[in-house]
């Protein structure tokens, strides 16, 4: 430790620039106009160095944490040192510069103290409409980023503190949802606003210079940390792939993720040799979220409760294919529905270092689904286009089934209270259940997914399910544990027919009085089966969570009925016998 | 005391994790008695009682009895109520278990929400459905309840929770349900949604629900004890329990609703802080509660206490008006280290507690914590801590801070870093609730309580630019003297969604009328006077598309106006609070109002507040070595005894004043002197 740094002043500094990003958080939250943002929290703030280093972050999606400053530096490569002014607000969501997709529109503010540019307070939002072919974006079945929306690539939406009337303009002639777009682009700017406050009044305290000396000093102990939990792991090249599911455009195209993680020493790097060019689909996914994707997983095993800052985001070296591939895309790919790589690449990378450390892995969870139901082409007080992540199982670790939560990339997104939902929207919500037998068997069995179903009342209803890879599914157990059963659809028409989907549908109708049903994946076990504890089997069974056959076949565990209805006793000797343990 | 004047005695006893205080005040001087008694589980009735039998006055001559517990918190922290079954509308029983199904700890990949209190096999449906406009979508079969409920009783359920969907529209089917199993079961607990809460949100609603279900038994145990005791005694009138919106309920109540008894611990300081602030002139207050492990913070500005809808306890949530109190792992028992993760010194929220607490002790613990940074700059007295009780070891608290931080680097600059951190860190929780309301803390005074209230007071006010301090007297029984404050209080509430406009404000007016008589009712039947009872008014409203509300009080006296002004003045104090909190707020958009709330409070004659001031000259009591950030070490500080001081005296710091069981720290540039009323004041750069 350097005798020069002050260790006080570090700290102070640090839990400033966290409490201040607190504060950008709670101010989005509670301004903004679009549910995705206040309800679901589909967002992420920052506040960066002024050349583009991460000091702060608050929780959010997980995925900002490196696309956020990956922007900032993309307004410096743009304006240069001297070109932006106090009271500029920059606008950003090209997704080769954010990594994400157009509906994420991060807004940046250059702070300035006592006339110099010290800092940048930002913030990523998904915006309720993007002007794409298909409204509220997530886009199924483009081909091309001009049929994704709007695409700004650094422009200033505030000229010295005044607003630019005429992107505001374009704007809105270009949303389906002019009100609540501009209004979340405000609370956005107020956002941004907040932080540089408090960036400024912690430069008044120690002065600039001194800031920026001590977040890199904090930078350095965590990367020294980092690198030193990184050599406690031992040396090895670690791979694992998925194959996704269908990319919208192209049956012939096979998009496959590879990964091989290298640890050598302190250092960690991840390739992505053997990933499927570039593809056709709009499933491609931009590099400063590749970058994220990885960070989530590092961070997730090395440290998972600790404030983010810059060497989270950089511990890792990424070896970049030379060519157009899904983690490497070229314009004009699409990327619309990048969210799926995003998972796979978190869950592939947390699933390899998990092995390597069974204190702090798990087994993979479901990757994911993002339901919409949408009509915009009625009059206006009947348009509305809901959009909400549903949770489903995760990975199982030592001493724990695993929980249902949403998935990985989504962070501390929420559910929508069925209660609110059908205050609001033209839907009946018939159930909000557990998805028993989802989970992957195991001495600790996976999270079950969900059952989730929404009855259609008005007409011209659509439907986007952004349902997740199920040929090849992401749930994969630990250390003996069972794969999660994948997620599907389940659309029950007036007539009683029944319609399985287990592919993505894109701007889908449904008929007034149909049922769509969303069924999601379970998570991995851990450990195997037979090791489970008879009695966990059976109070599983007298749940309803697992069935007295699955207990005999996948447990080895038997059961006779109590004496109360539902209360199972364990066969201890037949489960010896099944178990082969006699 | 008055020789002619008969005493009149209330008694205030708050039960704690580790001690029971007792604060004894005649109401007709405001002369208090202060008692402690260790509490331990299990036998905490004959603990109640034993510390009562050492007070001046006995329980016969007791008018008012304020009881506050952490007997149904400790029941959920430890997970240890009543076999709870819960009975929902069909489709929807694992909302309990599946929750909002967000991941707060972003990275953390074995993230766990709370385990689901009643099981699933305990989570009972009814095929029925209410829907979102109050219409019946399928009726109630009483038989299939009964099935259920014999189903739940057969598997052993003491507590049973109702749940059903939008029962906040429509109560009937869960009033059936309430009616049903209190005539035919009447040995369970029964916890109906729409009793508790007429809010929307049904996961928030059910987990409030089953808590209060899952904690009723052992609540209503151990109240009916107490009450027993207390009566063999000699009390002659119900008990009252304290309540987390810092109210009180009768006894009766308080067993049915567990579930607002839970956040009542702190909420007792900041009632007494409305009482004691608001008696001194001060509207705008910042309450620091300074205790060993945790700093509670909360606020009162314009005069009111601030408060909030929804807590959260271990992942839990909980719907109800309560005070926003905003807790930070902070406070004497905080451990500090050296984090090589971020290269700093951290501080927190780790405590030492009081086992083996900090180093000083000398009860073996190493490492170094906040206090043992205080002996080390002299800001505590190893002699006189706890009133001498304790003596402290500076030699340990040296040791453990040497070997933390490395022989290299210099003892004293470690130890006051070790202050600096803690202060910010308070300090931020400060700026939090402050800064995220668009309020300014520096147009605050901050009034500082607890064991530790003294010691932190004016270093914390530095940080925020606050320049006035009141410590009460009393620091550290703060919380237990607030309660003789509270009032009898009822607070209801309806989720109604209607555009805030002239075709709305008729159905308003209504839903406002309807609130206030079902509060009146409940105060009535405690066996209050009507005509005494005194509502108040709010809305929570927002502009349309909007999701989070701001609450907007509303003066009853606009109740008096016509349509169009009462309209005109409701839309105006919302862009008003809407103004002030995001600098924004346009006049002429659509509102909408989408919660009513009424409470109606029955005004408990306020204690009077005793101001002792000393007839002799002041004189310091003595003098120490401390180090004060910015002007370093200062030879012989001068000490005060508190109870030495007379109207007049004023002293400058540096200085430090000591009670019974409180440091105060008079840092250079502030002065000290104690007002009319008794507390002790400090101001930034007053001197005179």
């Amino acid at each position: 430790m350097s005798a020069t740094i002050d260790i006080v002043k570090a700290e102070i500094t640090r839990n400033a620039l966290g409490s201040a990003a607190e504060e950008m958080h709670d101010t989005l939250v509670r301004s903004a106009y679009n549910p995705l943002i206040f309800d679901v929290k589909d967002f992420g703030v920052a506040i960066c160095s002024a050349d583009g280093k991460l000091w702060a972050e608050a929780p959010g999606l997980p995925v900002f944490l490196g696309t956020l400053p990956a922007t900032v530096r993309t307004i410096n490569d743009k304006w240069g040192p001297d070109g932006l002014r106090d009271g500029d607000v920059i606008i950003c969501n090209d997704p080769y510069l954010t990594g994400t997709h157009l509906s994420d529109v991060a807004i940046s503010l250059p702070v300035f103290h006592r006339g110099r540019l010290v800092a940048f307070t930002t913030c990523m939002a998904h915006w309720a409409d993007i002007g794409s072919a298909s409204a509220g974006g997530w886009s199924t079945a483009s081909t091309e980023i001009f049929q994704e929306g709007l695409r700004f690539t650094n422009q200033r939406i505030f000229l010295a503190g005044e607003a630019n009337r005429d992107l505001l303009d374009l704007i809105e002639a270009n949303v389906r949802v002019p009100e609540t777009v501009l209004g979340d682009l405000h609370a956005q700017v107020a956002t941004c606003r907040t932080g540089a406050e408090r960036v400024r009044s912690i430069c008044e305290r120690y002065g600039a210079d001194t800031v920026v000396e001590l977040m890199d000093h904090v930078i350095a102990s965590t990367e020294r940390s980092l690198r030193a939990a990184i050599t406690a792991l031992p040396d090895g090249v670690y791979h694992r792939a998925a194959r996704l599911d269908f990319d919208g455009v192209d049956r012939d195209y096979e998009p496959v993720i590879s990964t091989h993680v290298t640890v050598a020493g302190d250092r960690l790097s991840v390739s992505f040799t053997g990933t499927s060019g570039q593809a056709p689909g709009p499933i491609n996914i931009g590099r400063p979220a590749v970058l994220s994707s990885v960070a989530t997983a590092v961070k997730g095993i090395l440290d998972p409760l600790g404030r983010t800052n810059d060497a989270h985001m950089l511990i890792s070296d990424i070896e970049w294919p030379a060519e157009p591939t899904i983690v490497t895309p070229e314009e004009p790919a699409p990327c619309d529905s990048y969210g799926y790589a995003n998972v796979t690449i978190t869950e592939l990378v947390a699933y390899v270092l998990g092995r390597l450390t069974p204190d702090r892995g798990r087994a993979s969870s479901y990757q994911m689904w993002a339901q919409y139901f949408l009509c915009t082409n009625a009059p206006a007080e009947r348009r509305f286009v809901l959009a909400e992540p549903v949770q489903g199982g995760h990975g199982a670790f030592p001493g724990h089934d695993g929980a249902t939560l949403v998935y990985m990339g989504d962070g501390d997104t929420w559910n929508t209270p069925v209660e609110l939902l059908e205050a609001r929207y033209p839907l009946i919500c018939e159930q909000f259940s557990l998805n028993a037998g989802s989970a992957g068997a195991g001495e600790f069995r996976g999270g079950m997914g969900v059952r989730r179903d929404f009855r259609v009342l008005q007409e011209n209803s659509m439907i986007k399910t952004a349902l997740e890879s199920t040929k090849d599914p992401l749930s994969l157990g630990l250390a003996g544990g069972g794969t999660g059963r994948a997620s599907h659809g389940e659309i029950t028409y007036p007539d009683g027919h029944v319609d399985v989907h287990h592919e993505r549908l894109g701007d889908y109708p449904v008929p007034v009085g149909a049922v769509v049903g969303v069924r999601t994946g379970g998570g991995g076990g851990y450990g195997r089966p037979f090791d489970r504890d008879p009695e966990r089997v059976a109070a599983d069974v007298r749940d309803e969570l697992v069935t007295p056959l699955e207990a005999r076949e996948v447990y080895g565990v038997a059961l006779l009925p109590g004496r109360l209805r539902d209360a199972w006793l364990v066969d201890h000797e037949e489960t010896a016998r099944l178990r082969g343990r006699e | 005391m008055s020789h002619n004047t008969p005493p009149k005695w209330r008694l205030a006893v708050d039960v704690g994790g580790t001690f029971i205080d007792y604060i004894l005040l005649e109401e007709n001087t405001g002369a208090v008695v202060i008692e402690k008694q260790s509490a331990t589980a299990g036998t905490l009735a004959d603990e109640f009682i034993a510390g009562v039998e050492r007070l001046p006055a006995g329980l016969p001559e007791v008018d008012m009895l304020i009881h506050g517990t952490t007997v149904a918190l400790n029941t959920l922290v430890q997970e240890r109520g009543a076999t709870t079954g819960l009975l929902t509308t069909a489709g929807f029983r694992d909302v309990l278990e599946l929750g909002r199904g967000g991941r707060p700890e972003l990275y953390n990949l074995r993230y766990l929400p709370a385990t689901p209190l009643v099981p699933r096999y305990l989570r009972r449906e009814l095929d029925e459905r209410v829907l979102a406009d109050g219409t019946v979508r399928r009726p109630l079969d009483l038989d299939q309840v009964r099935r259920e409920v014999e189903y739940l009783i057969e598997h052993g359920v003491e507590a049973i929770g109702v749940v059903l969907l939008h029962s906040y529209a429509r109560p009937e089917h869960e009033e059936r349900i309430a009616a049903l199993i209190r005539a035919e079961y009447p040995q369970l607990a029964v916890s109906i949604s729409s009793e508790l809460i007429r809010e929307w949100r049904e996961y928030e609603r059910t987990s409030t629900t089953v808590i209060n279900a899952f904690t009723s038994p052992v609540f209503q145990e151990y109240a009916a004890k107490i009450e027993s005791r207390t009566q063999e005694a000699g009390l002659r009138h119900p008990i009252a329990f304290m309540r987390s919106n810092g109210g009180v309920i009768p006894i009766a109540q308080a067993q049915i609703r567990p579930v607002e008894t839970l956040g009542s611990g702190p909420a007792g300081g900041v009632v007494g802080a409305k009482r004691l602030m608001g008696h001194a002139g001060y509207p705008n207050v910042i309450c620091a509660d300074v205790g060993g492990t945790t700093y509670d913070v909360a606020l009162i500005v314009d005069g009111e206490i601030v408060e909030r809808a929804d807590t959260i306890v271990e992942k839990r949530p909980i719907m109800g008006q309560v005070i926003d109190i905003v807790s930070v792992g902070a406070g004497g028992g905080s451990i500090a280290r050296l984090d090589p993760m971020t290269g700093s010194l951290r501080v927190g929220p780790e405590s030492a507690g009081a086992f083996p607490g900090p180093a000083c002790f000398g009860r073996g613990g190493t490492l170094p914590t906040v206090t043992d940074a205080q002996v080390v700059l002299g800001l505590l007295d190893p002699e006189n801590f706890l009133g001498g009780r304790l003596s402290l070891r500076a030699d340990l608290a040296e040791t453990a801070i040497r070997e933390q931080f490395g022989a290299d680097r210099d003892l004293v600059e470690a130890a006051s870093g070790i202050i600096a951190v803690a202060q910010a860190n308070m300090a931020n929780a400060i700026r939090q609730i402050t800064t995220q309301r668009g309020l300014d803390p520096r147009g605050f005074v901050m009034l500082s309580y607890g064991g530790g209230g003294g010691l932190f007071a004016a270093g914390v006010s530095e940080e925020l630019g606050v320049d006035t301090v009141v410590v009460p007297q009393s620091a550290a029984g703060f919380s237990a003297w607030g309660m003789l404050s509270a009032d009898y209080r009822d607070d209801t509430s309806r989720t109604v969604r209607c555009p805030l406009d002239l075709a709305g404000i008729a159905d308003i007016r209504v839903r406002l009328a309807e609130l206030a008589a079902e509060a009146s009712r409940t105060l009535v039947g405690y066996g209050f006077d009507a005509g005494t009872l005194k509502p108040a008014y709010s809305l929570e409203a927002r502009y349309r598309g909007q999701e989070h509300t701001i609450s907007t009080p509303i003066d009853p006296a606009w109740l008096d106006l016509t349509d169009e002004d009462l309209l005109a003045e409701l839309r105006s104090a919302f862009v008003l609070r809407h103004r002030r909190r995001y600098g924004h707020g346009e006049q002429d958009v659509p509102m909408e109002a989408v919660v009513l709330r009424c409470r109606a409070v029955a005004p408990v004659v306020a204690p009077r507040i005793a101001a002792a001031h000393a007839e002799t000259p002041l004189s310091s009591s003595g003098s120490r070595r401390i180090l004060f950030p910015g002007a370093g070490w200062c030879d012989e500080v001068p000490v005060y005894q508190r109870q030495a001081f007379g109207a007049d005296d004023r002293v400058t710091g540096p200085a430090v004043i000591d009670e019974w069981t409180t440091t105060v720290i008079v840092p250079p540039l502030w002065t000290a002197h104690v007002d009319g009323v008794g507390n002790l004041v400090l101001e930034k750069g007053s001197s005179k």
